[in-house]
């Protein structure tokens, strides 16, 4: 068989498929209202539920620090473990991580809004699909990881603090420090293992695709 | 400045005319019917959603052949479900002579099978090549040179022919 014999084939499994599958518009009208069910498209969706999420927390802890200003009384959580240092300190953290991953996530959303709306060759299209996946993997593994071993330093420094294990108050420091530091790491290697195993052979593919368009460049040399 | 059911109009008449060039990918690129209908609702969305952004500086199908193999490239399947070949879809079987049927069957299980065997980019490039579209144009969709174009092309039929030749 020949690329001669190919080109028939093919020619007669196209004409014999649009024959007997045009779509006509009513469907086609129907089907463009659909949600896609592309990868980006889904990373659109979680980014949706953490704007709400994030945007609520950023919110409420917001008014609560604001608050803790106004009436401390009214606004301090937890009075048997955290003083209203304490409270205004976790409720900064909340406030900057939050304020951080909501800004590089927007971010991240218009990248993607820009890329989906816009018909470049199929390398170019390539190499900015890589890019946003890959912004975006990094993004999931450094706030994930973030998140993580703020929450970890917080729950240590509330369990010890409790106890009333340490004596004064670098100990605390340096302890919390520390948990968080090893929650940092460890949080780090789950997350990009996690994100390795969901996107890494995908991408790997991806990357081989571009590499075999960018051999153009060995060529006009 | 065109307002949205107007544009809307205006693209599902394009849609009507120009389908066929969906079609094709995803006879390109997929394997089994469920994906296959997956990927045309796929790209008939990101047609839509990009169709806003078409200026007209080029032809409207190479656009669509953009966006159409854009999108089934970057498809992205975890679960490979069972598969059900395309030359599964009996295409050929209605037809009176069975010996023919049979013969085409086999012709395009062969086609099939060399299809398999490339990469997602040559497969776009083999696909419009097979559409009979020129280098330059091919060259615009694919974001290469001519002359590479060229280049590619020989490597890809020497390929195809290798695993047709093989049977």
């Amino acid at each position: 068989m020949e690329l001669l014999e190919l080109k028939s084939v093919w020619n007669v499994v196209i004409e014999n498929t649009i024959s007997k599958e045009h779509v006509d518009e009513f469907i086609v009208a129907k089907s463009i209202k659909k949600d896609s069910k592309s990868l980006l498209n889904k990373i659109k969706r979680v980014m949706y539920l953490k704007f709400f999420l994030g945007g609520l927390t950023l919110i409420l802890c917001a008014t609560i620090l604001v608050g803790s200003f106004i009436k401390s009384e009214n606004f301090t959580f937890y009075p048997s473990v955290f003083d209203i240092i304490d409270n205004r300190l976790f409720l900064v953290t909340i406030i900057v991580f939050m304020a951080l991953m909501l800004s590089w996530n927007f971010k991240a959303f218009r990248e993607i809004n820009r890329f989906e709306t816009t018909a470049s060759s199929i390398k170019e299209s390539l190499s900015k699909f890589i890019g946003i996946m890959g912004k975006t993997i990094q993004l999931n593994i450094y706030f994930g990881t973030v998140f993580n071993a703020l929450a970890l330093g917080w729950i240590f420094y509330l369990i010890n603090n409790r106890k009333g294990f340490f004596e004064d108050s670098i100990e605390v420091i340096l302890m919390t420090a520390l948990v968080t530091a090893v929650g940092f790491m460890l949080s780090f290697f789950i997350n990009r293992f996690e994100q390795k195993l969901k996107f890494g052979n995908y991408l790997n593919q991806l990357k081989s695709n571009l590499k075999y368009l960018d051999e153009n460049k060995k060529l006009s040399k | 400045m065109k307002d949205k059911s107007q544009l809307e109009r205006e693209f599902l008449s394009h849609i009507d005319e120009s389908q066929g060039i969906i079609h094709k990918v995803c006879r390109m690129y997929c394997d089994n019917e469920e994906h296959r209908k997956d990927l045309f609702q796929e790209i008939l969305i990101q047609l839509w959603n990009s169709y806003a952004s078409f200026r007209g500086d080029s032809k409207f199908t190479t656009w669509m052949y953009r966006v159409a193999l854009n999108v089934a490239i970057q498809d992205f399947r975890k679960s490979k479900k069972k598969r059900q070949l395309f030359f599964q879809t009996n295409i050929f079987k209605d037809s009176s002579n069975e010996s023919k049927s049979s013969f085409q069957d086999e012709k395009l299980k062969l086609m099939h099978n060399a299809i398999t065997n490339l990469n997602k980019v040559e497969k776009a490039i083999v696909m419009l090549h097979l559409d009979e579209k020129s280098n330059e144009e091919i060259a615009e969709i694919v974001g290469i040179s001519q002359n590479y174009v060229r280049v590619k092309m020989n490597r890809i039929k020497i390929k195809l022919s290798k695993t047709l030749n093989k049977k």
